[in-house]
């Protein structure tokens, strides 16, 4: 049977899947962007927490995803909450990284102007660095957000539902129709988000004006940012 | 000064109401759903991780739907036996289908197996005394775990016991799922029994595990008896000597507060009582792991063909 | 919890054979992943408009889940070693690829005008400043390659590639909570150690001109 026509007799279990997969994986990002940015909003002006809350953030990046669901399953069970536990863990380092990197790319002379002006230390915050941090702040959401979509199919492993579980059973009666239709899915939604939160990451850029990119002009602070935004574009 | 920071609030209001759309379409749509499986009017079917399981699963599923107006949740493919059990007995799910065996030395831990009556006596009231878990009646067929090679490899060297294969196992490559590794009904006690070593073990999922022995990357596996693979790769089931494998005669297991709740819902599944041989579920697994029909599919042809469904 | 630690004692043996095959997966799949990507990444620096069409190709193809790319590849290339193997050496293209790409892209027009202006030939640009100045970002890749791939070489374990991801799988089918934690304990040690190894050769290997402009805020 084609791709097609599994789509076509599975469409309304394919879609609820599907929607349960965006669910969780939405979940997760957000709670993790929820604890991290208020936390970079107050750490990016102290380097000792910051590098500390980074190099944490770092290491729980690099831990398999099959292992740390595994470990959170000890504690969690099997079941959804592990899977949204670690999808929050995972989420962190995006969205923390960028908050400080958004917060530290704002020109001081903006916050100095605020200050002069009589603004007081939240207003300038929220007033001023906040909207000119904000492009990259969404493009943290947007990477933790696409990683988040691939680390969920793995979730049918620790039992958590989503399209991995279309995927593993597609594998084990050797149908690659029904293992595209749990894999395209994620893949497309895994696109349109990029795409979504990246137009408005743009717009957002464009309305904060050139300050962001006269900071991210120099080639090679240029090159390091596009390495980064490369490497979280990359998802497992 | 003025309209560029009321720009800037449109643009935010913009972006704020496609994250707050984009989260509710996602979560009006589906929602997580979690166990709540007390609520009159919904039953949650469990499976394991392998066809027949889940053929099983597929057919408590169709006859409830067909019988009651109870709402069905299917989950199948849970994962190992384990998974399925706990989530039992945490009440995530309501039931799923288990083998009397399984039951009797990997989650219950005894070493010597009775007689089939026996084990499923002992297990019924274990599981009722320890866990407020029933069994139900079985559906007829056993399916045990079995080593199987390949007929021609088996002829060749007239290896027809465990016990002679145990002298070959050496030189042998041995395709074993991940659960049967780790179980003392299967490789863990298989070792400690026949003295039985592989040369190397792959692991893999068991559904990969006929095709591996077709390509000749393995000449051992664990069977379940009632695998279509074994028909259709010509394998030859070795004669467990020892009598170490327990019988595994498959049942329903319930939770007992849905059982008192829903008397109906025991009724259905009890309908299915001895219906069910063991070449009967051979074919329905030949049927779906062989000739790639869908699980919903076979099982709501063999219901039909017994009566149990109208078509 | 109680059984955990004597449990984890217990399979010590197994533990290591499985880093060890672990550890062999990936090596080779980075190694071959690197064999090719890094050539083609720079021939399409030459080719920019071919660039564009593989690279947007290379990032849908990492959209899709590696469960899936594991499980496609098995009616060609059946079960084992050599099927995950090739998976995964097909994942480890794409990081390895871009960062090629973009990090040789990303050396300055004047630098390699620089470089020509003084008598070096084209391919003695690319491999005494091009290259230098990109290998931050290359093994950028790499390192992001490797990590991955640890990952992902714990799902092998599910279509016969061995290494740690099968005690992780019997964990978890069995509810053997030490076996799950001897699997998965030692695969986030390795992934943390490879991501240090890796980040420690980028920086030595960051040409010392542009090391004190690179590390600026700690990337």
């Amino acid at each position: 049977m084609g791709l097609l026509s599994f789509l076509g007799q599975n469409l309304g279990t394919i879609g609820a899947t599907a929607a349960i997969h965006a669910w969780l994986s939405v979940e997760g990002t957000l709670l993790g962007a929820v604890v991290a940015i208020p936390f970079g909003l107050w750490s990016y002006r102290l380097p000792g927490v910051r590098k500390v809350a980074a190099a944490i953030a770092e290491t729980i990046q690099t831990i398999p995803s099959l292992a740390l669901l595994a470990i959170l399953m000890i504690w969690f069970g099997m079941g959804d909450t592990t899977l949204v536990v670690a999808l929050f863990l995972y989420a962190l380092m995006p969205m923390l990284h960028n908050t400080v990197e958004g917060l530290l790319s704002v020109d001081p002379q903006y916050v100095d102007v605020a200050q002069g002006l009589g603004l007081s230390r939240a207003q300038v915050m929220w007033r001023v660095q906040v909207p000119l941090a904000a492009p990259i702040i969404l493009t943290g959401l947007r990477v933790a957000l696409v990683t988040s979509i691939g680390i969920a199919t793995v979730g049918v492993f620790i039992g958590a539902q989503g399209l991995g579980s279309i995927i593993y059973q597609g594998m084990q009666v050797q149908s690659a129709p029904q293992i595209l239709a749990g894999a395209l899915p994620a893949a497309l939604m895994a696109i349109v988000i990029d795409g979504i939160l990246g137009f408005f990451a743009g717009r957002l850029r464009r309305a904060s004006g050139r300050r962001q990119e006269a900071a991210m002009a120099s080639p090679l602070r240029g090159q390091r940012k596009e390495m980064v935004s490369l490497e979280e574009r990359i998802q497992g | 000064m003025k309209s560029a920071s009321r720009g800037r609030h449109g643009i935010w209001a913009v972006a704020a109401g496609a994250v707050a759309t984009l989260v509710l379409v996602a979560g009006c749509g589906a929602g997580p759903s979690t166990g709540a499986s007390s609520d009159t009017g919904t039953i949650v079917i469990g499976s394991k991780n392998f066809t027949e399981n889940e053929i099983l699963a597929q057919m408590f599923a169709d006859l409830v739907q067909a019988n009651t107006k109870m709402t069905v949740q299917l989950k199948l493919d849970m994962g190992g036996t384990l998974v399925a059990f706990n989530a039992l007995k945490s009440g995530q799910i309501d039931v799923y289908p288990d083998y009397t065996g399984t039951g009797y030395v990997e989650i219950l831990k005894q070493p010597k197996p009775k007689s089939e009556q026996a084990m499923y006596d002992y297990v019924q009231h274990q599981y009722q005394a320890k866990w407020h878990l029933e069994w139900l009646k079985p559906f007829g067929f056993n399916d045990t775990y079995a080593l199987a090679i390949p007929d021609a490899l088996a002829q060749k060297d007239g290896i027809k016991t465990i016990s002679e294969l145990v002298h070959y196992a050496p030189g042998l490559t041995a395709g074993i799922d991940a659960e049967c590794q780790n179980r003392p009904d299967c490789m863990l006690g298989l070792t400690k029994v026949y003295d039985l070593h592989f040369g190397k073990i792959l692991t893999m999922d068991h559904s990969l595990v006929y095709e591996a022995m077709a390509s000749g990357k393995i000449q051992v596996t664990d069977a379940y008896t009632t695998d279509g693979g074994l028909e259709k790769y010509h394998l030859a089931v070795l004669q467990d000597d020892k009598h170490f494998f327990p019988a595994y005669f498959a049942a329903p297991v319930i939770r007992q507060d849905f059982a008192k709740a829903h008397p109906e819902v025991v009724q259905i599944l009890n309908k299915l009582a001895g219906q069910i041989s063991n070449s009967e579920m051979e074919h329905l697994d030949y049927e779906v792991d062989i000739s790639k029909q869908t699980i919903p599919a076979v099982a709501k042809q063999f219901l039909v063909q017994h009566g149990l469904l109208k078509s | 919890m109680n059984g955990i630690w004597p449990d984890i004692v217990a399979h010590l043996p197994l533990v290591w054979a499985d880093l060890l095959q672990h550890v062999e997966i990936v090596a080779i799949s980075v190694a071959f992943g690197c064999l090719v990507a890094v050539p083609v990444g720079i021939l399409l620096t030459r080719h920019t408009a071919v660039a564009e069409v593989v690279i947007t190709i290379t990032g849908l193809i990492q959209t899709v889940p590696s469960l899936a790319l594991l499980a496609l590849v098995l009616p060609i290339l059946g079960v084992g070693l050599v099927p995950s193997i090739t998976a995964l050496a097909l994942y480890a293209l794409l990081p390895i690829l871009r960062n090629t790409y973009v990090g040789v892209r990303g050396v300055p027009r004047e630098t390699v005008d620089c470089a020509r202006a003084m008598g070096m030939s084209g391919l003695q640009a690319l491999w005494r400043v091009e290259l230098p100045l990109a290998i931050p970002v290359i093994v950028a890749g790499v390192r992001l390659s490797t990590i991955y791939l640890i990952s992902w070489a714990v799902l092998a374990a599910l279509i016969g590639g061995g290494g740690l991801g099968v005690l992780i799988l019997e964990g978890l089918a069995t509810y053997d909570f030490g076996l799950v934690l001897a699997g998965a304990v030692p695969a986030a040690l390795l992934a943390i150690a490879a991501g240090f190894g890796l980040g420690w050769l980028q920086r030595a290997l960051t040409p010392k001109g542009i090391r004190s402009v690179a590390s600026g805020r700690g990337a």
